[in-house]
């Protein structure tokens, strides 16, 4: 095979945790399968980087994409990274240039292309979607949804690299643009370039595919040539899949030994068909001889998707609400009135003790906490600097005391965030303003809006670390500098704000289909119960306070 | 009879939607759009991304919509928008499990308090989430949380609308949010699919089509894939920009060289009946 862009060819490696391995050449297309859910989008990610690999392992050729920097920790290949041109699903969503030409330039940038070559490039890209030159100056913010699914596209062909990796890139295009994908990615497989997509169209996928794998929801990797996939039907049933219809029809001329490759020439497989039927005693002749180079393999992954358990129910949630507010409010009265150290000593074990018990996640905000302790200890330096010349303990001390407290304080906070989910909230809010089941005035709006804010902002966060992640697709930038890391920013935003555009005008469709808000209030289910249990919360949380008020106070 | 039920018809005439096409996002424009949608129908919307069709899906549940010009008489759907299932379930999904999602949908119907709970368990039921109710969505699947869409979407309204609410789902997972649909639409709600896959087309079923923002069909499902007179017209999919289904094609070849008449087969079941007289059915 002809090395591509100068390079040696460079296979594509997946180790899995039982250390098998799945190779992928060049020159090859080879498309992932999988029913929703096994994870096929992460282990795109995982193969290029963007997501951490777990127990997997990922080279392209002798260039590993994560290099080990001892105790454990491990950071980006950029040079693996310039290995492969990712386009992710709606690959459009994250152009943020002012013109077409610019956008490419960004796509190139990481390659450092001699200025011929770097012309050259861009036109390449930008005929393979059918596009001449004058298309470099328009901007791709007035383009429709199509055109800027276009121009991605350029993107990812203008690229030099070895291996393309793309999720889903049939999916939302006309018949017309499906048929200019797959014959840029026929050409570029030709070139010596390796394919790895997912698709969940297997009409258009496997009539590309030179190899297949399968993914399973228990996190199975198949790999296998595509023909041996149309010999073993079963094979879709053991990833989680059903055979898809247009499989199951022309299936029974595959095991009369039609070659799989007629498969994708409907005159060809309909003259065969009405042949077999002619001539039955034809059928099955030739269907076993070619069951025997299977190159299948199997290796396990797991990607740590957000279905692994991360949030252990916390017992908090057992208890209403209004009583978790209540001791969460005398602890910190109690807390707050303290002035003795020793009085802050106790505080302290009471608040550890309350995050053990409630088995809260301290560990998820731990560079929130780290931050605040950094700030508190900057914060009384300054104090303690403050008076003069000389260092004042005692002006030091008094504003560590307080941060301290407040610190404690946020820990108890965090509890109270995980136990009681925004619409509990919501609800507990409602029960204890509403007068016989309803609510006056502004606020049932007001607390909607209050709850609906807290909803989102998970989604949002992940909407953010998903542009992140393109972000460091496209740039291939493992730099930790300020400066790299404020160019990430800035390549972020742009995409982030145009998706809470998208979002927004969603979130108020379904809000109005469902008619939030047409109502002046909502029914007021009285379902919050106030129980023995509570009782017992809120009355060991006043005898800690008390406790804590005297020892302190 | 018939006079009442064209009495309450939904009537779009005259329809256009004129829109500056800046922030990238997939609405486009409509053109004189004339559709009229009876009570209790089934209808099939289909077409090419930016060809209009969720445009005109969003008007046809009475969503707000700027810059559209035209008429509509709500008829039998009523002046409350309907319910509106879309692509991502995400941004539709409210409360933080399947349980609160009912609750809170019910208790902005106004549904008393003491029946709110035995309703939510119908309704969770109804799309097999009785035994995931209390899972946050993080511990669902896509599809699970689609059907929860789906299901806290459903038994409000007398039209339902689902704008390609199974194009990221795989087979099984869309053919259960299809369930609910057709569960609906048995019990008289009239239904709006907007759909790519054409392999969720009926043969008998009403399709319209747009294209460039006008109507380019509207006739028959097995008329769309096929046309009126195979081989001797351009399928009208095709010409709608969509991609003829790969057994279509292969049916369009069989009927050329003779050895299949129409009407052309159009799903699993049609198929199986032609492989059985065929004899190559053998295997299956």
């Amino acid at each position: 095979m002809k090395p591509f862009n100068g390079m040696e060819a460079a296979p594509l490696r997946i180790v899995g945790a039982d250390k098998r391995e799945i190779v992928l050449r060049q020159g090859e297309i080879a498309v992932l399968l999988g029913p929703n859910g096994a994870g096929k989008t992460s282990l795109l990610e995982i193969a290029a980087g963007l997501r951490e690999p777990g127990d997997l392992g990922v080279s392209y050729g002798d260039e590993p994409l994560w290099l080990e920097r001892g105790r454990g920790r491990r950071s980006l290949n950029a040079s693996a990274l310039r290995r492969y041109a990712y386009a992710s699903q709606a690959p459009e969503e994250q152009l943020f240039a002012r013109t077409a030409q610019e956008e490419l330039e960004a796509a190139l940038k990481p390659y450092r292309l001699t200025a011929e070559r770097h012309a050259e490039r861009i036109a390449c890209g930008l005929e393979a979607v059918g596009w001449d030159a004058s298309w470099a100056s328009r901007n791709p913010f007035r383009m429709s949804g199509g055109e800027r699914r276009r121009l991605a596209l350029a993107c990812l062909f203008a690229s030099p690299a070895d291996w393309l990796l793309l999720d889903e890139p049939a999916a939302g295009l006309d018949a017309p643009g499906q048929r200019l994908v797959s014959r840029q990615l026929t050409k570029m497989k030709e070139s010596g370039v390796g394919v790895l997509l997912v698709s969940h169209d297997s009409e258009w996928s496997l009539a590309l595919a030179d190899r297949v794998l399968l993914l399973s929801p228990d996190g199975d990797l198949r790999s296998c040539g595509r023909d041996e996939l149309l010999r073993n039907p079963q094979w879709w049933e053991e990833a989680g899949m059903t055979v898809p219809d247009w499989l199951r029809t022309v299936n029974p001329l595959l095991e009369a030994g039609v070659p799989p490759e007629l498969l994708w020439n409907p005159s060809a497989l309909a003259a065969e068909w009405i042949r077999l039927e002619r001539e039955p005693e034809r059928r099955r002749r030739t269907s076993v001889a070619s069951v025997s180079q299977a190159s299948s393999i199997r290796t396990k992954f797991r990607p740590r998707t957000d279905r692994s358990g991360r949030s252990r129910s916390t017992p908090l949630a057992a208890f209403d609400p209004r009583s978790v507010w209540l001791s969460y409010v005398l602890l910190s009265f109690a807390i707050f009135s303290i002035r003795s150290w020793t009085g802050i000593a106790a505080s302290a074990i009471a608040a550890l003790a309350a995050t053990a018990l409630a088995r809260i996640p301290v560990w998820r905000w731990r560079l929130p906490i780290a931050g605040f302790i950094l700030f508190s200890a900057v914060v009384s330096l300054v104090a303690g600097w403050g008076g003069g010349r000389s260092f004042d303990p005692d002006a030091f001390l008094k504003s560590l005391h307080s941060l301290t407290r407040t610190l404690l304080v946020m820990l108890l906070g965090l509890g109270l965030a995980t136990a009681i989910t925004p619409l509990r909230l919501r609800r507990s809010l409602e029960q204890l303003l509403s007068f016989r089941g309803r609510l006056a005035g502004p606020m049932p709006k007001f607390i909607l809006t209050v709850t609906l804010m807290l909803r989102f902002i998970p989604v949002l966060v992940g909407e953010w670390e998903r542009f992140a992640r393109l972000t460091v697709a496209r740039s291939k930038e493992t730099s930790r500098g300020p400066l790299a890391a404020a160019r990430r920013v800035i390549h972020t935003t742009m995409p982030f704000m145009l998706s809470l555009f998208r979002l927004g005008d969603q979130i108020a469709a379904a809000l109005e289909s469902r008619g939030v808000g047409r109502r002046r209030y909502p029914t007021v289910p009285r379902v919050l119960r106030w129980r023995k249990r509570d009782l017992a919360l809120s009355l060991i949380s006043l005898a800690v306070s008390a406790l804590l008020w005297r020892w302190g106070g | 009879m018939v006079d009442h039920q064209e009495a309450d018809d939904l009537i779009v005439s005259g329809l256009s939607v004129y829109t500056d096409a800046v922030d990238g996002a997939d609405r486009s424009r409509l053109e004189e759009v004339e559709l009229k949608l009876s009570r209790g129908e089934w209808l099939n919307l289909v077409g090419v991304n930016g060809s209009g069709k969720s445009t005109l899906a969003r008007v046809l549940a009475g969503l707000p919509e700027a810059g559209a010009v035209g008429s509509m008489r709500r008829g039998f759907a009523g002046e409350e928008p309907a319910a509106y299932v879309m692509q991502q379930p995400d941004t539709q999904l409210f409360g933080q499990t399947p349980r609160e999602e009912m609750a809170f949908v019910l208790e902005w119907q106004g549904v008393p308090a003491s029946e709110l709970p035995q309703t939510a368990e119908r309704m969770l039921a109804r799309a097999d989430l009785s035994a995931f109710a209390d899972e946050p969505w993080a511990r669902l699947s896509g599809g699970q949380r689609q059907l929860a869409v789906a299901a806290a979407a459903a038994g409000r309204s007398r039209l339902i609308v689902f704008d390609e609410a199974t194009s990221m789902l795989d087979g099984a997972a869309a053919a259960r949010v299809r369930a609910i649909a057709r569960e609906l639409h048995a019990a008289g709600t009239a239904v709006v699919w907007v759909t790519q896959r054409l392999e969720e087309l009926e043969p008998e079923r009403r399709v319209v089509a747009m294209a460039d923002g006008r109507i380019a069909f509207d006739g028959s499902g097995r008329e769309f894939i096929y046309g009126r007179h195979p081989l001797r017209e351009e399928p009208p999919c095709l010409r709608c920009g969509l991609r003829l289904p790969y057994l279509a094609s292969l049916a369009l070849e069989l009927y050329r060289s003779g050895h299949l008449d129409a009407p052309l087969p159009m799903n699993e079941s049609e198929w199986s009946g032609i492989r059985g007289r065929a004899g190559t059915d053998e295997a299956i």
